[in-house]
């Protein structure tokens, strides 16, 4: 799984790869960790947005957009603190690429949430015409 | 579906189906098709031209649903004698629901009785029998209470291809109803004309023995008003009771006292509002009373009795019943959903609050939901759905129902269920309601809103409309409609209902 995640996070389009930096978090089966996280932040948020706040009220894109963007920070805030943790402690100095790969993190953390809402959404009562 | 033909006779007669066609459109059903009969010689009275005016957009609403659609608003037929004549021989008479009554054209009594070409001995006869205020009498505006006149001028309407019609395609499972009032000129006269010729069972040669032998009901209506004015006005208030009293005696000797009739309603008030005294026309507009609605409850409840018979034009074990309430407070007589009996309350507490809140919805809500769920899946309620000639009637329909809800409001005896506030035009017309901004579950007059844990708050879609609006979501999710017409009130009456179950009661 830490190689399916590794070729997510360093491809060559939306990426990351920086030598030294990519093999230790690769190294300490960190893409795995993060990769995990995303799919389980990811489908708890929507599962909280479009399950448990199946509301009228809530039928709005404001609060889609801002589980959208609850879930970004969450992603982006816990790679970069937790990778800089590890990595620090096991005596690596790195300095952008934190949060080089942090975007990365949001990134593909917003484009799985749009992709799991168009299939979460059919769920919902009340939301399931949101975002469209 | 066999069908109840109600012939409503004069001012009353046509206020009393308004509120009938009003409880239909809010859910409540018979096994019948209705086939309404105004007979009403004053063509342009504004009850009259109101309840065909309601009428007509029922039938236009009701058309345009799936008729396998059952439980929803409007899903009773109502139809005109003659989309009952047309679709069972194809022949073409009039579609409206008011009946001419044939001869009569204005003028006075006397030209439609050719009283000048009399000769000696009919003369004296007429004369004898007729004042000459009588024979003088412009026919124009009705019969301004004078039953003498009312029953020789409608018993033309027995001669006419109408009548001929009817008797032609009653059926054997079919229902007669008859509304009139006892205190007036129209109603008093046509009940005992109308029951007299079916007892007979024919028109212009053509007999029919279902009709001599069918199951007959009526409501004749006791004074519930006063009018304005003194002894020179034409109608006087004075005089209902003692007219009553005639009435009375006469239908004692030859309705019941022969059996004619199955099933007899008394109904009536004491009387303590006051009308305008205004002589037929368009200026006759009372407001909707009480006494109506429970009227048009009679008719559901001779719809539901099944055990009526008739043998050889006589009815056998012929019914003879009163409507009451179950109390009222006399320092304050308002009533209001716990006023009334049980059997009552379950006959139309549920439907007519859903209807009430529909209309609610549709006033202040629907507006800002037209992307939910409910509205923006096939078959959709958009905007073209809502420049729709079906969703104009239902406008035009709930535009009524407002005004007829007020109307019950104002009037004394006051009907009040929900808390509303009138409103009117500058000549004092009740022109609809308004109602105040708080949750919509707390406008049911005497029944408060259920009080929740926690826990259910939690689960619950929200407050107010946002209740209906997560119940027409949930009920419309994943169910097939066969158009957006029978959508919109198969999902509305669902939710309002499903609502007042979760809300109220």
């Amino acid at each position: 799984m830490n190689d399916l995640f590794a070729a997510l996070y360093e491809n060559n389009f939306i990426g990351f790869y920086s030598s030294g930096f990519s093999e230790e978090i690769f190294d300490e089966y960190l893409y795995q960790k993060y990769g995990v996280t995303l799919v389980i932040s990811v489908s708890l948020l929507l599962c909280i947005y479009y399950k448990i706040m199946d509301k009228p009220r809530f039928a709005k894109l404001k609060y889609w957009v801002s589980a959208l963007f609850i879930t970004v920070i969450i992603n982006f805030t816990f790679l970069w603190t937790n990778s800089e943790a590890i990595l620090n402690a096991k005596g690596f100095s790195f300095d952008g690429e934190y949060m080089s790969l942090a975007f990365v993190n949001a990134l593909y953390a917003a484009i799985l949430f749009f992709l799991f809402s168009l299939v979460i959404k059919r769920l919902s009562v009340n939301n399931s015409k949101i975002p469209f | 579906m066999p069908k109840l033909y109600i012939f409503a006779i004069g001012g009353t007669g046509s206020r009393v189906v308004k509120s009938l066609t009003m409880l239909l459109a809010s859910g409540v059903k018979t096994n019948y098709e209705i086939v309404p009969i105004i007979l009403d010689p004053d063509a342009s009275a504004a009850d009259v031209s109101r309840t065909t005016r309601l009428l007509n957009n029922y039938r236009i609403i009701n058309k345009s649903v799936d008729p396998n659609l059952k439980n929803s608003f409007f899903s009773n037929r109502i139809e005109s004698l003659g989309d009952v004549v047309g679709a069972s021989t194809g022949e073409s008479i009039s579609n409206e629901f008011r009946l001419n009554i044939a001869d009569l054209h204005g003028g006075s009594f006397s030209k439609f009785i050719d009283y000048n070409s009399l000769d000696k001995s009919n003369d004296a006869l007429i004369s004898l029998l007729f004042s000459k205020s009588n024979l003088d009498l412009s026919l124009e505006v009705g019969f301004q209470g004078n039953p003498n006149i009312g029953s020789v001028v409608l018993n033309k309407f027995t001669e006419s291809i109408e009548y001929l019609q009817f008797v032609q395609n009653f059926q054997k499972e079919d229902k007669i109803f008859i509304i009139s009032s006892i205190f007036g000129g129209t109603g008093a006269a046509g009940f005992p004309l109308i029951l007299k010729n079916i007892r007979e069972g024919s028109a212009s040669g053509h007999y029919n023995d279902h009709l001599k032998n069918a199951v007959v009901g009526a409501v004749t209506v006791l004074p519930y008003f006063k009018l304005d004015g003194d002894n020179s006005e034409a109608i006087q208030s004075s005089t209902f009771i003692s007219k009553t009293k005639a009435a009375l005696g006469y239908y004692h000797k030859n309705l019941s006292g022969n059996r004619s009739i199955n099933a007899l309603y008394y109904i009536g008030d004491n009387a303590s509002n006051n009308y305008k005294n205004i002589v037929g026309g368009v200026g006759q507009k009372n407001d909707a009373h009480f006494v109506e609605l429970a009227s048009a409850l009679a008719i559901l409840d001779f719809a539901d009795e099944a055990t009526l018979n008739t043998e050889n034009g006589r009815a056998v074990d012929p019914k003879y019943l009163e409507f009451g309430i179950d109390s009222i407070d006399l320092n304050n007589p308002i009533i209001t959903f716990n006023n009334l009996a049980l059997e009552t309350q379950k006959r139309f507490k549920l439907p007519l609050t859903q209807l009430f809140f529909a209309t609610q919805y549709l006033d202040n809500e629907l507006s800002k939901t037209k992307k939910s769920p409910f509205a923006v899946e096939e078959p959709r309620i958009d905007d073209n759905f809502l420049n729709s000639q079906f969703y104009s009637s239902i406008s035009a329909f709930l535009k009524e129902f407002k005004i007829w809800l007020a109307e019950l409001k104002r009037n004394k005896l006051s009907f009040a269920p929900y808390y509303i506030v009138e409103t009117t035009d500058t000549e004092g017309n009740i022109t609809g309601f308004t109602t105040s901004d708080q949750d919509i579950f707390n406008f049911v007059t005497g029944i408060p809103k259920r009080q929740r844990s926690l826990w259910q708050k939690f689960k619950k879609s929200g407050d107010s409309y946002d209740i209906i609006t997560g119940n027409l979501n949930s009920y419309s999710k994943g169910k097939n409609f066969s158009n957006a017409e029978s959508k919109f009130l198969e999902i509305f009456s669902h939710a309002t209902a499903d609502s007042i179950s979760d809300e109220l009661f």
